[in-house]
């Protein structure tokens, strides 16, 4: 009955399944409304950057560009000093520079300034790497050279030894030379020298400045630092290395400075911080942005703001594409995935504008981390909140389908049950969902009004034989009467031979009415019958005897009891049960054949069993034997036969809570008829 | 004495043929085909004995009603029912009308003229208040056989024609075996008669002797044969 393919429950379980569509719609929404977010991050960085190079407008002071610099020299000769933030020991070891020292510039043969004689076999070179704190600037050193030799205190020239060689602008836009030379490793000194880096000016060290030299493998290394008040308003700073590598003649064999050696009369643009634009910017600074603020170089010029995508303060330019961008003069705003985490970096830019030229550009990094938690966040709770959703969704579907199911399985099976096996009506109110007020209430009741309608029907058919026989008496009772009165009123008739065939006729029609009427308000009868006890045995046994008599061409044989089997019913009834019964065995008998009847008592049960020998049951009647007008006998017999009698035998079974069947024998040709009864307890 | 017999019979055939069957036997036969015009006769005078139909046109229970209405005027005014449904047997029966007789279509003429004149000779000895000779005591069974009449134990039983006929056909019998089925047919004298409505007989006979001695058992049931009476 319930077939799992194309249960409700089923069909709902798979159309259920369409409300997955709304996490995915969820998850669609997700991704909109993070790019939204990312999008309005974006406004939000480029409006910002917008406001701060609107306040940066015009502020070229700001930059501190010097004006009569060649800008191939500010391109290529300029030394950045980067922000310390670790307070640097002036000792010669390097471990407190430890994260710039991979930014350290490096000179070698292509900024020679001078040689002694061609060919120096070992040609120094060094490296410079600058920074700043408050107001000192700090510088290392570190040269490479394989023969260090110091100052002979015993010469007044300076230069009779390794050394370095510092010059500056000052405020004055004087030009200063310091030379920083040592008699050995330790603190160096510092001396205001002439134009030729031959004598000190005075016989004093240089204020301001303080170095230490330190022995390296390769070399040497000088740690300085310089007061930054000694440089003037734009910062130029040259710094060379003079190399001595003959200890007995003490001249400078080769000279190696910190610009390219077409510039070796140039100094070097020192560019730095400014603190100035980092004290505006701080005002602006997040902890969850970073801006900077780049000169035309790209080079870093402030920075504030929290974690970044780049040590800030290791940092000389930002090379980023869109700045270069913003410094061609329009605002960009881009987003970019770092390799290393994943994490996406909006970056905006936005060119500072001067009265001529484009100053800078101010560049505001934000990391999306923020607006990505609150997507995973969210993303989550949706995803919570739609499982337990469709959790009770598809639960509630279920037990729904359930429920319909199992209610339509109840009004089926009743209304299964509201017409027996032989379409009989047993009840004509269905009481599932026959007050229920939804479709399957309304069904109900629908099957209720259809099953009173069948009911009428059936009435009317049931009726009909009763009807029939008032019908069809009347002109058989006009015809017999005619007759009759014929015969009386023409005595003479001398020939009665078709009188007598029209009264046989009548006689006929008079039984098949009977045997309609009997069947047919048997059911009826059977209600108003007395059920008393009496002896089945006996019955059996007195009606075998009976028959014995009556049909003296057959042989009958009785096994069982001869009383002693009591039974509660209609004695009468059983009797006409047995007139079916033996009439069926006695036509369909062979003749002179004998007819076994035997009466068994079984558990409860009474088995009473009638065997014939003859034709058995054809194939197609199987199972319908006992329905009315079922017959398999010949019409021609001189008693009409329509099926009537074992329906009628059946009906009376039934009645008594027994069962009957028919079935072939299995020792001879024949039929077997089972008689069941329920025995007295 | 010219007998009259009222017909009441809606089948204008049928009708027709009774009345000429019981007119040439000599009776007066006033034939009527509904309820009412029925009614309206015998409003104006009673017959000597009534036959009557049960359905009437569309009236299913019209020859009650007659019948009753008739008692009423007249107790023991006899009356013989024809029907065309065996199931009516046991409604008049049930109902207890005082009918003396019924007779199920397709009716014998002769048998109903037969009865007529049981009727009328019953009439008669009752009015002439001849003291009776035949008189049959058979154990507790007394049997008038000329007033068709029965007492068990010395009260009187009221039974049908048909019922007498069952009964005195099984007192006859004095075969061990008893009465078959076909020979009670033959005894009330109806066409074609099932088992089945002699079982209903015997049941109604029975009964009204239980009514006068619950531990009546003289009748016997012969399976698949007939009755016997046992008692002596």
């Amino acid at each position: 009955m319930k077939d799992k393919n194309t249960s409700i429950r089923g069909h709902l379980i798979v159309i259920s399944l369409l409300l997955l569509l709304i996490p995915s719609l969820g998850y669609q929404y997700l991704v909109e409304m993070k790019d939204f977010l990312l999008k309005g991050q974006e406004k939000a960085q480029l409006l910002a950057t917008q406001a701060i190079a609107t306040v940066l407008h015009d502020r070229s002071d700001l930059f501190d560009l010097a004006e009569n610099i060649p800008t191939s020299l500010v391109e290529q000769g300029s030394v950045y000093a980067y922000p310390l933030d670790v307070p640097i020991q002036i000792d010669g070891y390097l471990d407190d520079w430890k994260d710039l020292l991979s930014h350290a510039n490096h000179y070698a043969k292509e900024s020679v300034i001078s040689l002694r004689k061609e060919n120096v076999a070992d040609l120094p070179n060094f490296s410079l790497l600058l920074g700043v704190q408050q107001d000192y600037l700090y510088g290392v050193i570190q040269v490479s050279d394989k023969t260090i030799v110091y100052r002979h205190p015993g010469y007044r020239r300076l230069d009779n030894g390794d050394h370095v060689r510092m010059t500056f602008i000052d405020s004055n836009d004087t030009i200063r030379r310091v030379v920083l030379v040592t008699e050995g490793p330790g603190t160096v000194s510092a001396y205001e020298v002439d134009e030729e880096w031959k004598y000190p000016l005075n016989g004093y060290p240089f204020d301001g400045i303080y170095a230490e030299w330190y022995e390296g493998a390769n070399g040497y290394v000088v740690e300085f630092r310089l007061k930054q008040g000694l440089l003037g308003q734009d910062k130029r700073l040259h710094i060379s290395v003079a190399d001595v590598d003959d200890a007995d003649n003490r001249q400078v064999d080769a000279e190696i400075g910190s610009l390219p050696s077409q510039w070796s009369s140039e100094l070097n643009v020192l560019v730095v911080r400014s603190p100035e634009l980092e004290n505006i910017l701080r005002g602006l600074a997040r902890s969850d942005a970073h801006i900077w603020i780049v000169d035309r170089q790209q080079r870093v010029r402030a920075a504030v703001g929290g974690e970044s995508l780049y040590e800030r303060n290791t940092i000389e330019r930002l090379d980023e594409h869109p700045v270069q961008e913003a410094l061609n003069g329009s605002p960009v705003v881009r987003r970019i995935v770092q390799d290393n985490t994943d994490d996406e970096v909006i970056i905006a830019a936005q060119p500072i504008l001067g009265k001529e030229q484009i100053l800078g550009a101010v560049v505001l990094m934000q990391n999306t981390t923020d607006i990505l938690t609150l997507q995973r966040k969210t993303f989550l709770q949706i995803t919570l909140t739609t499982l337990a959703v469709l959790l009770v969704i598809i639960l509630s579907l279920l037990g729904f389908a359930s429920w319909l199911a199992w209610r339509i399985r109840r009004l089926s099976h009743e209304a299964d049950m509201a017409i027996d096996g032989e379409g009989r009506i047993t009840t004509t109110e269905l009481s599932a969902e026959h007050s229920s007020r939804d479709e399957l209430g309304q069904l109900s009741q629908r099957m209720s009004a259809m099953l009173q309608r069948l009911q009428r029907y059936t009435g009317f058919l049931e009726s009909m034989p009763r009807t029939l026989r008032h019908e069809i008496n009347n002109p058989l009772n006009v015809i017999s009467t005619s007759l009759q009165n014929l015969t009386e009123k023409y005595p003479d008739m001398n020939d009665e031979h078709y009188l007598h065939s029209a009264e046989r006729g009548i006689q006929r029609l008079s039984r098949i009415m009977d045997s309609l009427t009997e069947a047919a308000s048997l059911e009826q009868a059977l209600q108003g019958d007395e059920k008393t006890r009496f002896d089945l045995a006996l019955l059996v046994y007195t009606y075998v005897e009976s028959c014995r008599h009556s049909h003296p061409r057959q042989e009958f044989i009785f096994t069982g009891p001869a009383d002693g089997v009591e039974i509660i019913g209609s004695a009468l009834r059983i009797e006409q049960l047995f007139d079916k019964l033996m009439d069926n065995a006695i036509d369909f008998a062979n003749d002179r054949s004998p007819i076994n009847v035997q009466l068994v008592t079984e558990g409860g049960r009474i088995i009473c069993r009638i065997l014939n020998e003859g034709p058995v049951l054809p194939e197609q009647l199987r199972g319908s034997t006992f329905m009315s007008m079922i017959t398999t006998r010949p019409s021609s017999d001189e008693r009409p036969h329509l099926g009537m009698g074992l329906y009628v035998a059946r009906t009376i079974a039934e009645h008594h809570g027994g069962q009957l069947q028919a079935d072939n024998r299995t020792d001879i040709t024949g039929v077997r008829v089972t008689l069941v009864l329920p025995a007295i307890d | 004495m010219e007998r009259t017999i009222a017909i009441v019979e809606d089948d204008q055939d049928q009708r027709q043929n009774c009345t000429d069957a019981l007119i040439r036997r000599g009776y007066q036969v006033l034939a009527y085909g509904s309820r009412a015009e029925a009614q309206a006769a015998f409003e104006q005078q009673l017959p000597d004995l009534a036959i009557l139909d049960i359905m009437l046109g569309e009236e299913q229970d019209a020859g009650f009603e007659l019948c009753r209405y008739l008692l009423a005027r007249q107790s023991g005014l006899p009356i013989i029912f024809l029907t065309s449904r065996n199931d009516d047997i046991d409604r008049i029966s049930g109902l207890r009308l005082g009918a003396w007789d019924y007779q199920t279509k397709p009716v014998s003429l002769e048998f109903l003229a037969e009865r007529a004149s049981s009727v009328f000779r019953i009439l008669n000895i009752n009015q002439e208040k001849t003291p009776v000779a035949n008189i049959r005591q058979i154990g507790d069974l007394t049997l008038d056989t000329e007033r068709m009449q029965v007492a068990w134990q010395g009260q009187s039983l009221v039974l049908t024609f048909t019922e007498y006929s069952v009964l005195q056909e099984l007192l006859n019998k004095k075969d061990a075996r008893g009465v078959s089925y076909d020979e009670l047919a033959d005894a009330t004298r109806q066409g074609v008669v099932q088992n089945n409505t002699i079982n209903t007989h015997i049941l109604h006979l029975r009964n009204k002797f239980r009514d006068i001695d619950k531990d009546f058992d003289c009748i016997k049931s012969v399976y698949g044969f007939g009755y016997r009476w046992v008692c002596a």
